[in-house]
């Protein structure tokens, strides 16, 4: 029977997610590595805002009830089997799941 | 890293109409690291008591063989693996901050645009569409019940019958069920299993019977009661005359059907219970015949037991069914042990011996199958039917019938 054991890393990381509803792409369709995601702002009530492109998303911020683990494979064998790492746990996300806010520009600001 | 230009930032907040003096510095700008990807990690939704072994650095394992569905296994409980994929994207942040306690309001001086805003450059490192999700399961034991019972303990002179059989050390079991460390625990001492010489054995019933057989002989010889067996004695003397009963499986029946205690004169002593002995000799006696007649059973189910022994209906709960509504009223033995462990399969099981089940009746076959929140009625409302015959409630299949 294979039999992978989940090892908590020495130095277990709190990492943290932005759940967005639909998908990011980007523009030229050359990946998402490299590319600019948004400003992440934060009202005065802790609201997360997002601007991404021309949207503005307005989000909150959610304890995870059931928490994630960010599981990475691991580079050293033991019994010929990779354990897998535990790099990180997740217990906090951002969900922004309103409808995103088109952002109208007005010529006339600029000149 | 490219720096951020904070003129566009600023104007970015204003196009967004958003005001300054209603946000928290610092401003995150985010973007995907050079070497983000969505397969550079995997997402594990855990529950709290996986959370704390994890964080506590016990042993959890993903377990199974290649036909196998993955299960989880901590050291206590058993979970499914299942791949769950969403239509929302997960952007995976190392170093965002998100404590309000470390943000502060802008300044006027900074609103008014004489002053910086503060930036930090946040770097996503990877993102997911998907995640493995835990859910807890009644560990799968219908293989250990296969592999333990081709090769039952009948004694030290049939041994040999066993000699080329594979025969399996705790440590060997948790390498070949998909079953937590305290689950194979618990269910070898539930079915009275013995380890013998390291090896985890299911103990052949009739030679359960034989050894019992010698051992109520000897309390009689001895004139010791049924709550008060001393065990060093016991031990002994068993051996004086006639079958060999060797003294671990003396002390193994002891505890598989009594409890230990020290008597008053510091002696290390065995209770017998009413309850385990009264459902072995249930078992004895209706093991071979189909059918009893209900009242001949009661009858010599009585006249069996040792002395200090009283039978009760209550005793064969789980372990026979009594049908009241055939003339005369009989009994047969139905084991909640050898029922399928499936809770589908366990219904089809039940529904098959009985086609009307009144809920005491059919209690004791659910209970051990149901998990930490799952009550007997749950359960019930999901898989059967129920209606109601002189004001009682019945269960029956929800399946169509054939």
């Amino acid at each position: 029977m294979v039999q992978i054991e989940l090892k908590k890393s020495e130095n277990l990381q709190n990492w943290m997610v932005i759940e967005l509803q639909g998908e990011l792409k980007s523009r030229y369709e050359t990946g998402l590595a490299y590319n600019l995601i948004g400003d992440l702002h934060f009202t005065r009530k802790a609201f997360p805002v997002l601007i991404v492109g021309h949207h503005v998303i307005y989000g909150k911020k959610v304890d995870l009830e059931k928490p994630i683990a960010v599981l990475k494979k691991s580079s050293e064998q033991c019994d010929g089997i990779k354990p897998l790492l535990v790099h990180a746990i997740i217990k906090t996300k951002l969900v922004f799941s309103s409808r995103p806010k088109p952002i109208i520009l007005h010529v006339s600001q600029k000149v | 890293m490219s720096e951020v230009n904070l003129d566009d930032l600023r104007s970015r907040v204003d196009l967004a109409k958003l005001e300054l003096d209603e946000l928290l510095q610092p401003a995150q700008v985010l973007k995907f690291a050079g070497s983000a990807a969505d397969d550079n990690f995997t997402l594990l939704q855990l529950d709290k008591d996986v959370l704390q072994s994890l964080e506590e650095g016990k042993s959890v394992v993903i377990r199974g063989d290649v036909d196998d569905a993955a299960v989880l296994c901590t050291e206590d409980v058993t979970y499914d693996v299942k791949n769950a994929s969403t239509s929302n994207m997960l952007i995976l942040l190392d170093d965002c901050e998100i404590n309000q306690e470390n943000m502060k309001a802008y300044s006027a001086a900074q609103v008014k645009g004489e002053e910086a805003m503060t930036v930090r450059e946040i770097e996503a490192v990877g993102w997911k569409q998907d995640y493995l999700e835990l859910r807890k399961i009644y560990p799968k034991m219908t293989r250990m019940i296969q592999l333990l019972s081709k090769s039952p303990y009948k004694g030290p002179q049939f041994e040999e019958e066993n000699a080329n059989q594979q025969l399996y050390t705790l440590s060997k079991l948790m390498e070949t069920i998909q079953a937590s460390e305290l689950e194979i625990m618990t269910w070898l001492c539930k079915t009275n299993c013995c380890c013998v010489n390291g090896f985890w054995r299911v103990v052949d019933f009739g030679y359960i019977v034989e050894c019992m057989g010698e051992l109520f002989q000897l309390i009689e010889a001895e004139s010791w009661s049924c709550g008060s067996i001393p065990i060093h004695d016991a031990c002994e003397k068993i051996n004086d005359s006639g079958e060999l009963v060797p003294e671990f499986m003396v002390k193994h029946l002891l505890g598989s059907y009594g409890s230990q205690f020290v008597s008053e004169d510091g002696a290390h002593c065995f209770k017998l219970s009413e309850r385990k002995i009264c459902r072995l000799f249930a078992e004895m006696l209706l093991r071979d015949v189909g059918k009893f007649n209900l009242s001949e059973f009661f009858e010599v189910w009585k006249g069996s037991l040792p002395a200090g022994m009283t039978s009760d209906e209550k005793y064969l709960s789980g372990l026979a069914l009594i049908d009241r509504s055939s003339r005369p009223a009989s009994i047969c033995l139905f084991k909640v042990e050898e029922l399928p462990l499936d809770m589908e399969a366990r219904f089809d099981a039940l529904f098959n011996a009985r086609e009307k089940w009144k809920l005491s009746d059919i209690e004791p076959y659910i209970e051990d199958i149901c998990m930490k929140g799952q009550t007997v009625s749950s359960v019930l409302t999901k898989f059967a039917r129920t209606s109601t015959l002189n004001g009682e409630k019945l269960y029956s299949t929800r399946k169509p019938l054939k």
